[in-house]
């Protein structure tokens, strides 16, 4: 009997579903991946497995028995555990006290020795032994947190534990850890679910893979019974259809060049060049690097180094005055915290970067700067009856034209930097903005985007970069290389 | 059909929740206002000429505390101190004539508070923090220099502030200009907008490219200037100054900062709303003195009223 | 270093004297704690205190709480802590300084309070207060008021008064006293009492508005402030609202106390009647010379209390210099 089965589980939010119809069984003794793009429901499923979500259809069974998964203390009664990747650790406390803390097993009169014996022997069982109990979780690197973090699960004799992501921002060394550990829980008739985006992972520590896309379940397969590239169709495996402009490729002079980038921790010897009126894609998961590069040329990073120049002129790094200066326009992969000003109205985002030419000696010429806002609302798409509302009141895609519109006029083009332009943008909108990017490239600018999507990758790079673990894995023009080649180079280019 | 019955205007600007604290809030403007029209002597002149001046000093204030709580600062625990300490120096430079004086009392609550400001743009530190190492500072700087004695005035010349123009006493007209001022610079200075996006999102504004330093450390510069103005004119009007005489200030300015609306997380608020909290206050003490309360609920019933009115804005906000 | 040339010295003095080393002022460490030294008044005082302790022989530490009782709670503990000979007490709140006392007194270190006695249920913690008697303080104010409104051929009148932090106890004992004044004078009806929190601006706006409302009903006759810069609020509010002021414009009577510049000129131009004498520099020099005289050997009574003075026009110049502190 499987321990947990999920049972043709539906979730809606409004009418878009992110689950439809989800099935899936898992038994002792099983590691699961569970694979999917962004967006395809899979962090919806763990939410609903922990009980954050209630489903509308459909029921998780518990040994065979459904159950009514009301939290994620409930959850945890029930065996069922997420592993957080980091935060979950009191950082003052001590790996001992850590481990207990919150456990309502533990009586109020306890014998402290039996605790530490049995948070030792945890401990030791995911390869732990060198590790002393007393030591706080401060000095903890996030690779041994997740450890203890599962230590702790086991001594609350969890039986499912939920990993997501969690080789994301670790080294070789730590992620070989995490699979001993991971192969010891196996052996000790645990079940795991591992997600992930690394396909070289699924194969190398998962018995099982379940495929998830737009919500469906595509198919569970044993990972001996397949290969990546059957995989790999299985995640994205629909057309690119109408959603990307057509244009002519064509190499233009080199205008953005970057040598020997260092951010510190993860990008280190960094070089790219990117041109004018192309779209230069770096692609990458979370954790490779693209995002930081662009960063760092944004002058967002105070502790980047390196050389870059615009148009042969070098440009200073670690100021966005400077970074400015030099034409460098930057579109932000947190949209809501740093892109736009959600509580301003939607005609003061769009003048935010303007002031400047529409102010004499320090007043402003309001009429001017009126008319721009009308005029880039019109530009961008953005009803002009929606100036005075705020931002908030937006839709994501319209909010992210926002952030296109404030870089739209002045005299020269200049380089383009945008960050996971397309998260949390719903398909209408994207073909837009997708529009509003070749614009640019049509007017001279010189586009860099960074981007996890790899459809989007291919849809709309003259140039792709991918990247993994802060280093350019490889360099293709458009029509070099496909979603496979990609996929392979960032998500484990060793074994491609 | 109720809907159709609302201009339109109304309708669309607004969703329901906000339209319900709108109305929330006009009901209780209206109380408040018939609460004080009938209470005996309110609507005379006398007691509006007092009440102008009572609201002067403290307004003044809280006019430059409006622009740290719009730059997302919240306030400056040292502004007090920088009004008692600026009308010191403003008596003590009385010798050199009253221009000279009343400049170098300016420059002194700029320098003071502006190096707050880029304290706190710049470095990012607490603004709270800064602001009150910077009153211990000032405390002990002042108790150092004059040994914590009274000063009183060095030079001759403070009539001239005890004059009335159009019958409205000086200081409440320095009161009105500040306000005007501070309005005129939020509204149509290129800093001004600088301040609503620092305050609305730092990180966004710094991805915009503007300078937090400099729009942090202008926004302290105009509020010490306003602290100095209240503590030239405490000064001026009582002839002798000591470091007591701004005790309290920052907290009753913020009080008005809050009662006028602009919120307390910045990037929205006015003077203009700050000058609307200032005489909501004001209006509410003096009612309450006029009706005869007893202090206890003076105090008491100010208090509720301020936090009522406070909540009301956050009530208005969320959605 | 000071603290080994102090205990240096300390030996030195004690070898002739023989044993008697206690019994003398010489070397003692005296710690002064104030609720704010930003108070022209409190920082009159201590620094005074300071140079004259100073000079008898004795190490003053001065430290200042900014009003914060926790803060001060905090400066006592420490100063048992580092075992002070002495300390001299202007508390912040009589409640939050209780605990701290208590240790003191198991410590047996002796504790002087200055500028605010205590309430007598607590006189055990305290050895000696040191200072002015609120009451009489309270007392001259009402006396003069009397005076002034009879130099006004007004037996009946409606008089305010406008005090200091209302929670404190010194405020309390003042109005207690003000008030017994008044009761036996049957036609002087004290018809409101406000909150000028000390303060010259609130003072003012307290004024005013008292002004407005005793406007229709005849009007205030009499002001009573707790110091004299309230009473300069109090004496703008009455010159703004264009109302009499002074016994020769049979206007209000305006009566401070606390004596400071302030009313000392507001006295001599007419524009207030009278105040009372809490000079700081006197005060301390008197704690200066009784702390000394108890580390001589002498006792301390649990009041030390120096004289208070009503001053008027007739007495002022004696008392203008000692007034403008």
């Amino acid at each position: 009997m499987p321990v947990l089965a999920i049972d043709g589980v539906t979730k809606r939010f409004g009418p878009n579903a992110v689950l439809k119809d989800v099935s899936l069984a898992l038994d002792a003794h099983e590691v699961r991946a569970v694979c999917g793009e962004n967006g395809a429901g899979k962090s919806t499923l763990v939410k609903v497995i922990t009980g954050l979500y209630a489903p509308d259809e459909g029921a998780v069974c518990v040994d065979g028995t459904p159950v009514v998964i009301t939290s994620p203390q409930h959850a945890q009664e029930l065996g069922i555990a997420l592993v957080a990747q980091e935060l979950s650790l009191a950082p003052a406390l001590s790996v001992l006290d850590n481990i207990w803390l919150g456990n309502r097993k533990v009586p109020l009169l306890h014998r402290r020795q039996e605790l530490r014996a049995r948070a030792r022997a945890a401990l030791d069982k995911l390869g732990l032994n060198d590790l002393a109990l007393d030591t706080p979780a401060s000095a903890l690197s996030i690779g041994r947190r997740q450890l203890v973090e599962i230590a702790r699960m086991l001594t609350r004799d969890a039986r499912v534990f939920i990993l997501d992501e969690p080789t994301a921002t670790l080294s070789d060394v730590e992620i070989e850890r995490i699979f001993a550990a991971l192969r010891a829980l196996k052996a000790e008739g645990k079940s795991v679910i591992y997600i992930t985006h690394r396909l070289g992972e699924v194969f190398e520590i998962c018995d099982s893979v379940s495929v998830l896309r737009n919500g469906d379940l595509v198919g569970t397969r044993r990972t001996n019974e397949i290969d990546r590239g059957t995989l790999m169709q299985m995640m994205l495996g629909r057309s690119l259809g109408e959603m990307y402009p057509a244009w002519e490729s064509s190499p233009g002079d080199p205008m953005l060049m970057v040598k020997d980038l260092h951010v510190p921790p993860l990008v280190r010897g960094f070089d790219l060049t990117a041109e004018r009126g192309t779209v230069t894609c770096l692609a990458g998961q979370v954790g490779s690097g693209a995002i930081t590069v662009l960063r760092a040329l944004a002058g967002l990073t105070p502790g980047a180094s390196g050389e870059a120049s615009i148009s042969g002129k070098p440009m200073r790094l670690r100021t966005v005055a400077r970074a400015q200066a030099a034409d460098v326009k930057f579109i932000s992969e947190d949209r809501a915290g740093e892109g736009i000003f959600l509580r301003l109205t939607v005609g003061q985002n769009l003048i935010a970067t303007k002031l400047k030419d529409h102010t004499a000696f320090g007043l402003l010429a309001r009429r001017g700067l009126r008319a721009t806002a009308a005029s880039l609302a019109a530009a961008v798409g953005v009803d002009r009856k929606r100036l005075h509302s705020p931002a908030d009141e937006l839709s994501g895609g319209n909010q992210q034209k926002l952030a296109f519109g404030r870089w739209i006029g002045g005299d020269r083009p200049g380089v383009l930097l945008m960050n996971e332009p397309t998260r949390g943008v719903d398909v209408g909108a994207r073909a837009e903005i997708y529009r509003l990017i070749r614009q640019f490239c049509d007017r001279g600018y010189c586009v860099v985007m960074a981007s996890s999507d790899i459809e989007e990758v291919l849809g709309m790079a003259d140039v792709v970069v991918s990247m993994y673990r802060g280093r350019q894995v490889a360099r293709y023009r458009r029509g070099e290389t496909d979603m496979q080649r990609i996929l392979a180079d960032i998500t484990h280019p060793a074994a491609a | 059909m109720t809907e159709l019955t609302f201009p339109a205007v109304l309708r669309r600007g607004l969703p329901r929740a906000r339209y319900i604290a709108l109305a929330v809030r006009l009901a209780a403007a209206a109380a408040i206002a018939i609460y004080a029209l009938t209470t005996p002597g309110f609507l005379t002149l006398l007691s509006a000429n007092a009440l102008f001046t009572a609201i002067s000093f403290v307004g003044c204030v809280a006019v430059g505390m409006t622009f740290i709580t719009l730059t997302g600062n919240i306030m400056s625990l040292a502004i007090g101190a920088t009004v008692s300490a600026s009308a010191l120096i403003f008596l003590a430079c009385l010798s050199l004539g009253i221009l000279p004086a009343i400049l170098v009392a300016l420059l002194f609550g700029v320098v003071i508070t502006g190096a707050q400001g880029f304290l706190v743009g710049h470095l990012r530190a607490n603004p709270i923090l800064v602001s009150v190492a910077a009153l211990s500072l000032l405390l002990g700087g002042a108790a150092f220099v004059t040994g914590g004695h009274h000063i009183y005035p060095s030079g001759a010349g403070l009539e001239i502030f005890k004059d009335r123009f159009a019958g409205i006493p000086i200081d409440a007209w320095c009161f009105f200009t500040t306000v005007a001022v501070g309005q005129f610079i939020l509204s149509w200075t290129r800093i001004g907008r600088l301040m609503t996006m620092v305050g609305s999102n730092v990180r966004a504004a710094t991805a915009a490219g503007v300078s937090t330093t400099a729009t942090v450390t202008a926004a302290y510069v105009i509020a010490g200037a306003c602290a100095s103005i209240s503590g030239i004119l405490l000064a001026a009007r009582y002839g002798s100054g000591d470091m007591e005489i701004g005790v309290g200030y920052d907290y009753t300015a913020i009080a008005a900062v809050l009662v006028g609306g602009t919120g307390i997380a910045g990037g929205s608020g006015s003077t203009l709303r700050t000058l609307v909290g200032v005489i909501v206050i004001s209006v509410i003490e003096v009612v309450l003195l006029l009706r005869g309360f007893s202090e206890q609920l003076q105090y008491l019933i100010t208090g509720l009223l301020v936090l009522c009115v406070i909540m009301l804005h956050t009530l208005g906000e969320r959605r | 270093m000071r603290r080994m040339i102090g205990l240096l010295a300390l030996l030195l003095l004690a070898l002739p004297a023989g044993g008697r080393a206690e019994a003398s002022p010489q070397g003692k460490r005296i710690l002064v704690l104030a609720t704010s030294n930003s108070n022209p008044y409190i920082g009159a005082w201590t620094s005074t205190f300071a140079r004259l302790a100073t000079a008898a022989g004795m190490q003053v530490t001065n430290l200042s709480a900014n009003y914060d009782a926790a803060v001060q709670s905090q400066q006592l503990d420490d100063g048992l802590a580092q075992k002070y000979d002495m300390i001299v007490l202007c508390y912040v709140n009589d409640q939050a300084v209780v605990p701290a006392l208590t240790r003191a007194k198991a410590a047996g270190i002796p504790i002087i309070l200055f500028a605010t006695p205590m309430e007598k249920e607590r006189e055990d913690l305290w050895t000696s207060y040191i200072g002015t008697e609120n009451a009489d303080l309270g007392r001259l104010a009402g006396e003069e008021l009397v005076k002034g409104l009879a130099a006004e051929g007004k037996t009946s009148a409606k008089v305010v008064a406008v005090t200091g932090s209302t929670q404190q106890i010194n405020v309390k004992a003042r109005m207690d006293a003000f008030k017994a004044v008044l009761a036996q004078h049957p036609g002087i009806a004290l018809v409101d009492t406000e909150d000028g929190k000390w303060n010259t601006a609130v003072s003012e706006k307290v004024t005013g508005q008292l002004l407005v409302r005793f406007s229709g009903q005849g009007g205030i006759d009499g002001i009573f402030d707790m110091a004299d810069n309230q009473a300069t609020g109090s004496i703008n509010a009455v010159e703004s609202a264009g109302v009499p002021l002074g016994v020769a414009n049979k206007g209000i009577v305006v009566v401070g106390s606390n004596c400071m510049k302030d009313g000392i000129v507001h006295i001599r131009s007419g524009e207030q009647y009278g105040t009372a004498t809490q000079i700081p520099t006197e005060e301390a020099t008197f704690a200066a010379k009784r702390v000394t005289a108890y580390f001589n050997g002498d006792k301390l009574k649990k009041y030390e209390i120096i004289p208070v003075y009503g001053i008027t026009k007739d007495n002022v110049d004696q008392f203008a210099a000692g007034c403008s502190y």
